[in-house]
């Protein structure tokens, strides 16, 4: 079964994501991306810029 | 091997675990907590959300949480390493084009949407989008994927 603690975890701990600043054209939205089509959460556009 | 899919849902069953397989719908910026941070992944039509059950259990809370996430874009939380409530996760949910199985992750605790954690039975599987459906790699033949509708109506009268 998954293991839940035991020796073997390939487990990429949180720190280690390494996100984008964005800023969102449409709303201003200031966020983290990640991945290759960042996407404003709060309006959904993908007009958006590396701050 | 390639599954059609659609706006229904794909259930692959094993012995004693699930995954559940949708197609997202339209674009949205899918929301990461973890401890200490907010991470935003752009999400593409057609890309995948899939929810895993390694100790498998009622398929209705994984239907519940599959449109969470496609429908209603509801943000995903991410337990910090070693948090004793790991071990409490029934299900887990994983978004992105293409998304590996793996039993060797602890639950609930990595942000990274392209592993999910599974049973072993259903581990080292490949689940990726693709024109028309899904494609599934190291299925084993014994598992035959069911396709399955789910709709929440509401009425308020």
């Amino acid at each position: 079964m998954c293991t839940v603690g035991g020796p073997v975890d390939i487990d990429i701990p949180p720190d280690r994501v390494q996100g984008k600043d964005y800023r969102c054209n449409e709303c201003g939205e200031r966020f983290k991306g990640i991945g290759k089509k960042p996407i404003c959460p709060s309006c959904q556009s993908d007009d958006v810029a590396k701050a | 091997m390639n599954y059609a899919l659609n706006d229904e849902l794909l259930l692959i069953r094993g012995k004693l675990s699930f995954l559940l397989v949708a197609k997202v719908r339209s674009s949205f910026g899918l929301c990461i907590e973890t401890s200490n941070d907010e991470y935003c992944q752009g999400v593409d039509a057609g890309d995948l959300v899939v929810v895993s059950a390694p100790e498998g259990g009622a398929v209705e809370p994984a239907l519940m949480l599959t449109d969470l996430v496609r429908t209603f874009h509801v943000p995903l939380l991410v337990l910090p390493r070693n948090h004793p409530g790991s071990r409490r996760i029934s299900y887990v949910v994983s978004v992105g084009p293409e998304i590996f199985t793996s039993c060797s992750v602890q639950r609930g605790t990595h942000p990274d949407q392209h592993i999910i954690c599974s049973s072993d039975e259903l581990a080292g599987l490949t689940l990726k989008r693709s024109g028309k459906g899904i494609d599934i790699f190291n299925l084993p033949e014994s598992i035959i994927p069911k396709h399955i509708k789910f709709e929440i109506k509401t009425d308020f009268s």
